[in-house]
């Protein structure tokens, strides 16, 4: 019996090791790949809802002499557009319902400049039973009681007849009521002739120059964002985990997955995923691009108020089809843009189909606005000041002089361990971009551009 | 010896083998079974692709998957210098190997070289040219990124570039499990699809790589190297399957 047993025992024990060599041998278990692991996914807020992506760039309310403006920024400014917005996607009476003769005679009651054009009709939220357009402008004319819409297209020409619906008109005059106009910026349309006469120096202008005429600004208090970088990360990389970190000498932080990179410094972060660049084409559609641009800015980056997308181009790459979009946006305090770094931008961006390529994001925010005021030079001194500074760097023999731009805004400034706004003159002739002190009018260090 | 005894014996012999086998099969960390690995099918399919471009893998793959973690590194000894130091007496005919030797002896004695470095290959310049490779080896496993070039010419050492890193350990994040080398050599297979002339795979091993960067420290992730015609090397970031590229040159 115990001769059976150990024999039993023995043939076992050889049994089994035999199938344990052939295990040892042929091991095979499928791996599972780190991507197969689930990851939270996490986002900065909600996109925008798509009306909301383009905001005007200034909101006019014309005066005798002097205009009254709206800008980013300002009290009223997103009551008002929002209450338009609202109206043109509730959808506005066609023309006919009362004859044109009938009609009292007009007044023009403001205007509303897109600058990137602001998309309408079919395929947007905004009058999509009618056909797509691009508008740079939008005018609400009195007439009685009605309030007429003249929509100017981007490719020039208008159209009329359209009405706001009764209720509607109603509520935007009663909100248009309770403005003040001593909250909104006063600005003047300018000649070429009437500029040339200020500053003795020929200057042209492409179409009427709009200039701020402020004699002071309020000082105005800047806070850097304190950025999160977990949270940072997880937005960036959906698979966080396989990210490392590099610290860099200057204290800023990189994040890395080995194909893109995070940079979070002091003042500004930066997202790169060059590879995407040339595996992916842009869309060929501006609604379509918008509405990616929303989607990515508001996911990675977050859309604070005050803060307004001021450029959006499509870039052509190989074959034709566009290889991205790029993207631009600015801070408004008060109305006036706040400017930092080499190019002034708060946020770039660039994307394809492919997703999010480039991303430069200050961290700089307008905090409030002081009781302080500062008074600023007259645009006139500053617009003769640029002028001899364009003449000193001999730029008048490239050609004519092109006054492109003239306003006011405040230059992020690093002073008494504190960052401010500056207040500043920003003059543009020819595309050479000039910074002026807002008070003593001297051309700050990098201020030619 | 009677038949009984005999079969004790066996039954002993056995039960050792069996649990011999089982430690390899079953032992967590060591035994194969308890990583994920790859079968023969995989490594001849991967053989397939490679052969399509025109590589032949001559070296052999390792079939497990390991888990890793990062490895955190600080900057360490930076070193480029020109040197005249012959190591034979003029006369002398000496091999390779004997060359080898001789070097390694006088950089020892002049602490030069690191205990923790360990020779990787040598790469000819010209006939009378070449470098001696050497990699940083922390806690058993290579650190590419950390090196030591000696260039030798005419059996003298005319050079030595040192940039030695200063391991600390691995990152506090919890392990995560690496793409077998199948995968890697796949990835470079992918890479490499536009070669029109013949190459060998001659190595594939895992170890750490990063590019350099100017910091104070700097986490490097787990990479399979893959060797091609014996010195160009390829680095697949064995937690993403990337290859893992120069990030400042493009542009991040």
């Amino acid at each position: 019996m115990k001769e059976k047993v150990q024999s039993l025992v023995l043939i076992l024990l050889v049994l089994s090791s035999l199938y344990l060599t052939y295990l040892l041998w042929y091991a095979r278990v499928p791996y599972e790949v780190a991507t197969q692991e689930e990851y939270e996914r996490v986002y900065f807020e909600e996109p925008r809802p798509a009306g909301r992506v383009i905001a005007p760039e200034k909101i006019v309310f014309p005066g005798q002499r002097t205009n009254r403006v709206l800008k980013e920024g300002q009290p009223g400014f997103q009551e008002v557009w929002g209450k338009i917005l609202e109206q043109l996607e509730k959808g506005v009476l066609k023309g006919g319902i009362v004859s044109e003769n009938r009609l009292p005679r007009g007044s023009l009651l403001l205007q509303l400049h897109f600058e990137p054009p602001f998309p309408i009709g079919s395929g947007t939220t905004a009058m999509p039973e009618r056909p797509y357009r691009e508008l740079a402008g939008l005018e609400i004319w009195e007439r009685g009681e009605l309030l007429e819409l003249v929509l100017k297209a981007v490719e020039g020409g208008e159209e009329r007849g359209l009405f706001l619906e009764e209720g509607g008109a109603q509520q935007l005059q009663e909100l248009l009521e309770k403005l003040s106009p001593d909250s909104m910026l006063p600005y003047r349309e300018f000649q070429g002739e009437e500029l040339t006469a200020l500053v003795d120096f020929p200057i042209q202008v492409e179409e009427p120059l709009w200039i701020p005429l402020l004699e002071s600004v309020p000082a105005l208090e800047i806070a850097v964002e304190e950025p999160e970088h977990e949270r940072l990360v997880k937005i960036f990389f959906t698979r966080y985990n396989l990210v490392r970190r590099i610290d860099e000498r200057d204290g800023a932080t990189i994040y890395t997955d080995g194909e893109r990179g995070l940079r979070i410094g002091r003042e500004r972060l930066e997202y790169s995923a060059p590879l995407l660049e040339h595996s992916f084409s842009a869309t060929d559609s501006y609604p379509a691009a918008l509405n990616q641009a929303n989607r990515l800015l508001c996911y990675y980056s977050g859309w604070p108020a005050g803060l307004r997308l001021v450029g959006l181009d499509l870039v052509s790459g190989e074959g034709g089809r566009n290889s991205l979009c790029r993207c631009k946006w600015r801070f408004y305090a008060g109305g006036l843009p706040l400017l930092y770094g080499e190019n002034g931008w708060t946020v770039e961006m660039a994307f394809n189909d492919g997703g999010l390529i480039y991303l430069n994001r200050h961290l700089f925010q307008p905090r409030k606005a002081a009781e302080e005021e500062i008074v600023v030079a007259p645009f006139s001194q500053a617009l003769k000041k640029a002028f001899k500074e364009y003449q000193e760097q001999g730029a008048e023999e490239e050609g004519p002089a092109y006054l492109e731009a003239v306003e006011l805004a405040y230059l992020v400034d690093f002073a008494d361990s504190a960052y401010r706004g500056q207040p500043v003159w920003v003059v543009r002739i020819n595309g050479r971009e000039m910074i002026l002190d807002g008070k003593s009018l001297h051309l700050l260090e990098g201020g030619a551009r | 010896m009677n038949l009984g005894r005999a079969r004790m014996i066996l039954i002993v012999a056995f039960f050792g083998l069996n649990l011999f086998l089982a430690y390899h099969l079953f032992w967590p960390g060591t035994g194969k079974l308890s990583r994920e690995a790859v079968t023969p099918e995989q490594v001849r399919y991967v053989r397939e692709q490679l052969e399509q471009v025109n590589i032949q893998l001559e070296a052999a793959v390792d079939r497990t998957v390991p888990r890793s973690s990062f490895l955190i590194v600080f900057p360490g000894e930076e070193r480029v210098e020109a040197m005249n130091k012959p190591l034979i007496k003029a006369g002398d005919k000496v091999g390779e190997s004997e060359l080898i030797t001789a070097a390694e002896q006088y950089l020892r004695r002049n602490n030069l070289l690191p205990r923790q470095a360990y020779f990787d290959y040598v790469e000819y310049i010209d006939e009378e040219t070449m470098i001696l490779n050497y990699y940083h080896i922390f806690q058993n496993k290579p650190l590419y990124s950390s090196y030591l070039r000696v260039t030798l010419e005419k059996e003298r050492i005319v050079a030595l570039e040192k940039h030695w890193l200063n391991p600390q350990g691995w990152s506090s994040n919890q392990e995560n499990k690496v793409i077998p080398a199948t995968e890697a050599l796949l990835r470079l297979a992918e890479e490499m699809r536009s070669n029109d002339r013949p190459r060998k795979v001659t190595g594939i091993d895992f170890g750490y790589y990063s590019r350099e960067f100017d910091a104070e420290q700097w986490e490097v992730p787990p990479v399979w190297r893959i060797v091609v015609d014996g010195s160009e090397c390829y680095y697949v970031n064995a937690f993403t399957g990337n290859l893992e590229i120069d990030l400042q040159r493009n542009g991040i």
